[in-house]
């Protein structure tokens, strides 16, 4: 029996929100996947994943309720990486069991993780699944590598990799006072059984970069103009009077200096009012261009960090205990909710170590969500794009697909929904 | 690989297009996701059935004790009982997944509800007596039980042992206002509750010290 006395870790700021708002149908999960071209086997997949454990200490910690904030407590459970079989995104944290919150799974080629957003958040994640499939790869095909296998470039110390950066970072400033808008909601039927329904779409890299630049804008802000032009595109005409509201998470370490595999994001929202506007995607793009322009600056960015900690920094909230916050947070995320449309991330370009590409084929995301929620990543040229809806239909990713093709694009989608 | 000519797309598998649910030419190719069968609620019916017995009895007995009327309405207590057994199974369908939360529920919820017969039943002071000091008593055997018998793991209830310890405490206050007329079993709670109190003080007081510190983190 060992006596070891539990360190703890506070969770950090942007985590703290989630097991407040997760349930059954928003379970807050996200799943990074990598396909390989050969099949995943099981074996080294748990050498993989023993390995990377001990490069991420901070994934073996369950969730625990405190009298006034949750917190993340290490556990002694060991993951252990088993065969899909529920579907994607279903929830991980359950409140009466201290498990872990985050699961390995796998499906012929393919090798799947899990998180709660809690836990951490999607560079987090996908530094985890870097390492762990970097130790598949040189545990698989060790006698490809001999004794020099390539070296893993993500170089963060443990300490770093723990740190709670949002709280390293947070001053306190004057807030810029952001206008927000109820949005245009997208109704319709819910998938049964609250499963999410998953649309990917596998393409050329190049050909969408150049797709973007026939618009003058980047990658980002084309096809956050296309997913709003498709959105826009299945409302009807009378709804139209609100503005499509698209959030897009920011990656914090871009504009502060910081290793950690733990939560460090804000968002933003990007909006376009179909209404009063042309639905011309070159007029869209440039709008959503100038946009990106004005949000992503270092006053604004800092201004929503710290709006999001002054929460957790203000006395009052602090003494108020854990099931009163939840009920209040529950409301606040309500609201919050009504001012977005639908969500899009751009996890951007997966780096492995050369020679990889001929093991792995592409690098995945989902994200669990009530509306519709585009991600997308890119792995050498090919170009991942991914739908995650609580919605049977599919016109929002029918047309955004189409419309895609049409630009002479060569795309081959695939759905957990055949 | 398919290929839906409405959309202008490549579609890895199945037998309609997954974009506009056009049906493909052939269904062939290996998918991405496992088909997983949907679970059906596999309790629901047993719930159902078992709640409207329940209710199905209460009526009865209603209905029996109002066409032959008695000194006690009867059928009363067949209903709040019915209801507390409801409100218990209910509480701990709920934290089946963990045991001494389970424990925890049953002493808090149980207590309440034998106070509130006890009280509505001629206030004769046996849930202060009896339950009360028996339930902490028997939640402290039962969680010590557990963690040697099941090797669970024991650092993560050791806490609640210790908060089955405060409970076991508790009926000191019995005593202090004299709200019992027997007294062993509120002094047999008292001193089984001291004693694990004491002895995870000694032998887990560092353990449980940072713990209380983050459960109690501001």
């Amino acid at each position: 029996m060992t006596t070891d006395i539990p360190n703890y870790y506070d969770l950090d700021n942007a985590g703290k929100i989630f097991p407040w708002t997760s349930n059954k149908r928003d379970t807050k999960v996200f799943r990074f996947a990598c396909e390989l071209y050969e099949a995943v086997d099981r074996k080294d997949l748990q050498t993989a994943l023993d390995m990377t454990m001990e490069e991420f200490p901070l994934f073996r910690s369950s969730l625990r309720k405190g009298l006034f904030w949750y917190y993340l407590r290490p556990s002694g459970t060991i993951p252990v990486v088993s065969e899909e079989n529920e579907p994607p995104c279903s929830s991980i944290y359950d409140a009466n069991r201290y498990n872990l919150l985050f699961e390995v799974t796998y499906f012929k080629n393919r090798i799947n993780l899990e998180v709660y957003h809690a836990l951490t958040d999607g560079t987090g994640a996908l530094q985890f699944l870097r390492s762990l499939v970097y130790n598949y790869i040189i545990t698989h095909y060790a006698s490809d590598f001999g004794e020099n296998p390539p070296p893993h470039d993500y170089d963060a110390s443990l300490t770093q990799k723990a740190e709670d950066s949002f709280r390293k970072y947070y001053k306190k400033t004057k807030r810029i006072p952001v206008k927000e808008v109820r949005a245009y909601k997208i109704r319709g039927a819910k998938t049964p059984h609250s499963r999410l329904k998953v649309i990917e779409g596998v393409m050329s890299a190049k050909s969408v970069i150049d797709a973007a630049h026939s618009y003058d804008a980047t990658v980002s802000v084309f096809l956050t103009s296309l997913f709003l032009s498709s959105i826009a595109k299945n409302a009807p005409l009378y709804k139209k009077k609100r503005p499509v509201v698209i959030t897009v998470p920011i990656n914090l370490r871009n504009f502060f200096s910081s290793q950690t595999a733990r939560n460090f994001f804000c968002t933003m929202n990007i909006s376009y009012d179909f209404y009063n506007e042309p639905d011309d995607l070159k007029l869209i793009a440039k709008s959503v261009a100038q946009q990106f322009k004005d949000k992503l600056t270092p006053e604004y960015i800092t201004s929503r960090m710290n709006g999001f900690s002054a929460i957790e920094h203000n006395a009052i909230v602090r003494i108020v205990p854990l099931f009163l916050k939840n009920i209040i947070m529950r409301v606040a995320g309500k609201m919050n909710e009504i001012q977005a449309t639908a969500s899009m991330s751009n996890i951007g370009k997966v780096k492995m170590p050369e020679g990889f590409e001929k093991y792995i084929r592409i690098f995945d995301v989902f994200i669990s969500t009530t509306k519709v929620q585009m991600c997308m990543c890119s792995y050498g040229d090919s170009m991942t794009l991914s739908f995650s809806s609580a919605f049977r239909d599919t016109d929002i990713q029918k047309d955004f697909f189409r419309a895609l093709a049409d630009m002479g694009i060569d795309i081959t989608v695939a759905s957990n929904d055949e | 690989m398919n290929y839906c000519d409405k959309c202008k797309i490549n579609v890895k598998s199945g037998a309609l297009c997954p974009l506009c649910q056009h049906r493909l030419k052939q269904d062939s190719g290996e998918s991405t996701f496992p088909k997983i069968p949907t679970m059906l609620a596999k309790h629901s019916l047993f719930f159902k059935l078992l709640i409207f017995a329940s209710v199905a009895a209460c009526i009865i007995c209603v209905g029996i004790n109002l066409i032959i009327p008695t000194k006690i309405f009867w059928a009363g207590f067949v209903v709040f009982g019915v209801t507390c057994a409801w409100i218990d199974g209910i509480f701990s369908y709920k934290k089946l997944h963990n045991i001494p939360k389970t424990i925890l529920y049953q002493v808090i919820i149980v207590s309440a509800l034998s106070l509130l017969w006890d009280y509505f039943t001629g206030k004769r002071g046996w849930s202060l007596d009896y339950v009360i000091p028996f339930l902490c008593v028997a939640a402290i055997l039962t969680m010590s039980a557990l963690s040697w018998l099941a090797k669970l793991n024991l650092d993560d209830y050791t806490f609640y042992l210790f908060l089955y310890a405060l409970f076991g405490i508790v009926p000191i206050l019995f005593l202090i206002f004299g709200l019992v007329r027997v007294r062993y079993p509120s002094v047999t709670s008292i001193g089984v509750g001291i004693l694990s109190f004491a002895g995870l003080v000694i032998f887990k007081g560092e353990y449980i010290w940072a713990e209380l510190k983050n459960r109690l983190h501001l």
